[in-house]
């Protein structure tokens, strides 16, 4: 199934689409969004962490690897190879646009292995500092990759200089640029400081739909440290990865995770992740399944959940975590810099308790697994969102 | 000529007899309706605050048309069951009615024709910002006879419809999402302009209120008294205009202050706009 795959280049970011959610999906979806609206209470967690403990953290970590992300790294290699050979009067800059919440920094992790020379960004506090800030030397040869241009500026009235700085100096270099940015931080610049002017025609990653999480997860769950693995849905005993002899899935729970997880490959991966468990569960399940081999390891899939954020008359919540998705992780103390007015210092833990946000040392981002119902919450509230 | 007798008949006529008048189905209708629109007027504002601020618009305008509907049907299911409908009995009615609104209510009848009015020419919608007379605030509720205005000091304000006949109605967003908001600053005339202007766009820039998909302009003039400058941007919420008027002036004086101007203190009466 997984050799149906189109070309393994990124895609014109205007391109981009959700791909699509089955219709009994989008009518559940709808229908618990309406009744939430009439019961949804202020303290209801986001995601119970009790549901995973049948199938422990280092377990999932042997059969799901944490996503290396391989098919958009050859993706981002596919595309810059192709850009590389453009055509003279090309722009000699390529902007990769990706989703929030790469924990896994694709585009750094690229460049390092590519040999490319990274350029890093200065630290957070010296974005507002009343000093001038002076760029590095960024001239010499071969690409030059800035991975993650969301870490160059604050949202602050002082917090602009450094990355306004950097897109006049990048715009003046005569050697290839890659430019990596988060969509909503892309989004905003382009307000901002008119990135998108600068940084013309970006690319994104193509995505992620059934076929795509399909190929990419049986690479993920054959590999020679765990042998072979079948992932069976706890309702009826289906196998997840099962195709038909045309090459089709056999049941809509990619497709739901597709929709889901809008086609964002390490979103879909956590949630894939979170609705896996272990152990004696669904005895009636296990007696339906016919097809198998007894010599299989088995993983239980539950079915998604649908996550909603908690309504809340306090805007401070809905700013943090749009300031949160526009610059990734920041500390606790960038983060009341940036939001408004006398912001609640108590906003931090609240996220953290309901699960929205996840601690990386003295910061804070959101989880990729909050993801979709962060921007769908942020998009109802009238928030300005990200491309993808 | 209508003879004395024809018309006794016809006055007869124009109501049913009480005993053909089924007064249980009328009651029925009355409570009916009553219910419907408690029900519409309860649940729709109740979920325009908790869903999605565009799903918000369409709830609050709903409430006006579904009542004006709903007591339309009544009108309509009930008059035919206490009138005996023909043409002379529509005149006769009409004449009658005519006469009582003219003395006794006419001001109230004028606001609920302008009511009906303004469903139609639409110079004021829930959830629109509209400043009458010198309320300002945002319409809550569009009732037959007036309007009810939310100010942002939390009073409630009962603008009848037939103001719209005598006064001019200011519409700040005219059932757009979002409407403009200016934070004004003024300062002594030292001072570099062309900086003052990036600055204080920069402050609007990166509120966390500001809307992307609209512009920011700074704009100033001089007067005797040194710079007035407007910085007029977009909220993403139009409940949130206090609060980005304020975000904009808290940042903007730090900005105007870190640009080494000084700002404007009124010794004679304030400087007009």
């Amino acid at each position: 199934m997984s050799k149906t795959e189109g070309p393994a280049f990124l895609i014109p970011l205007d391109d981009a689409q959700t791909p699509p959610v089955p219709r009994d999906e989008v009518a559940r979806r709808y229908l618990g969004r309406l009744i939430a609206l009439f019961h949804r209470e202020k303290s209801e967690p986001f995601i119970a962490d009790d549901k995973l403990h049948r199938a422990t953290l280092k377990r999932l970590d042997e059969i799901v690897a944490p996503p290396a992300c391989g098919p958009v790294l050859a993706e981002i290699g596919a595309t810059v190879g192709r850009w590389l050979d453009r055509q003279p009067g090309a722009s000699h800059i390529l902007t990769v646009v990706l989703p929030p919440c790469d924990e896994n920094a694709v585009i750094e992790t690229w460049a390092l292995e590519a040999g490319h020379q990274v350029f890093a960004p200065p630290s957070r506090q010296s974005l507002v500092a009343a000093d001038q800030l002076i760029l590095p030397d960024m001239t010499g040869s071969g690409i030059l990759v800035i991975p993650r241009l969301e870490d160059w500026f604050l949202r602050h009235r002082e917090g602009l200089r450094a990355v306004r700085a950097l897109l006049a100096a990048i715009d003046g270099l005569d050697r290839p640029v890659v430019v990596g940015c988060n969509a909503w931080a892309w989004s905003f610049l382009a307000k901002a400081a008119g990135a998108d002017a600068l940084l013309p025609d970006a690319v994104t990653i193509k995505p992620f739909d059934a076929v795509r999480l399909h190929g990419w997860f049986v690479q993920l769950s054959t590999s020679e440290a765990t042998g072979a693995m079948r992932f069976r849905l706890l309702a009826d005993g289906e196998d997840v990865l099962a195709v038909d002899e045309a090459g089709t899935l056999r049941n809509d729970y990619l497709r739901k995770l597709a929709g889901r997880s809008l086609g964002i490959p390490w979103v879909a991966w956590h949630l894939w992740r979170r609705s896996l468990r272990t152990g004696d569960v669904a005895e009636d399940a296990k007696a339906a399944m016919s097809d198998g081999d007894a010599s299989e390891q088995t993983l239980w899939v539950a079915a998604l959940d649908e996550y909603l954020l908690p309504f809340t008359d306090d805007g401070t919540t809905l700013h943090a975590l749009h300031a949160l998705l526009i610059h990734g992780p920041l500390t606790r103390e960038e983060l009341l810099l940036v939001l408004p007015g006398v912001a609640d210092p108590n906003v931090v833990p609240v996220l953290l308790r309901a699960g929205f946000l996840e601690r990386k040392g003295d910061r804070f981002g959101c989880r990729a697994a909050a993801y979709p119902a962060i921007r769908d919450g942020l998009e109802a509230a009238g928030f300005p969102v990200g491309r993808v | 000529m209508a003879t004395a007798q024809d018309v006794q008949d016809g006055g007869v006529q124009l109501v049913h007899s009480l005993q053909d008048i089924r007064f249980w189905e009328i009651g029925l209708i009355v409570v009916g309706t009553w219910a419907a629109i408690w029900l519409v007027r309860s649940t729709f504002p109740y979920l325009a605050e908790r869903g999605s601020s565009r799903l918000r618009l369409y709830l609050l305008a709903a409430v006006p048309i579904a009542r004006l509907v709903l007591m339309v049907l009544a009108i309509v299911w009930i008059v035919p069951i206490v009138f005996n409908i023909t043409l002379q009995n529509f005149l006769v009615i009409a004449g009658a009615a005519s006469v009582a609104i003219g003395f006794a209510f006419k001001d109230y009848v004028s606001s609920l024709i302008a009511g009906v009015v303004a469903l139609v020419e639409r110079p004021y919608r829930p959830g629109d910002w509209v400043k009458v007379g010198s309320d300002y605030g945002e319409v809550r509720n569009v009732g037959l006879r007036a309007i009810l205005l939310q100010t942002p000091d939390d009073n409630a304000v009962t603008v009848p419809h037939s103001t719209i006949w005598t006064d001019r109605i200011t519409n700040a967003n005219d059932g757009a999402g979002t409407l403009q908001c200016v934070a004004d600053f003024y300062l002594l005339p030292r001072h570099d302009g062309a900086l003052v202007c990036a600055l204080l766009t920069d402050v609007a820039l990166t509120s966390p209120y500001v809307n992307y998909g609209k512009s920011v302009r700074v704009v100033l003039h001089e007067e005797p008294w040194g710079t007035h400058y407007k910085l007029r941007a977009y909220p993403f919420d139009m409940r949130d205009q206090f609060a980005f008027v304020s975000d904009l002036t808290v940042r903007g004086k730090l900005a105007i202050a870190d640009a080494g101007a000084m700002e404007a203190v009124a010794l004679t009466p304030s400087p007009t706009s």
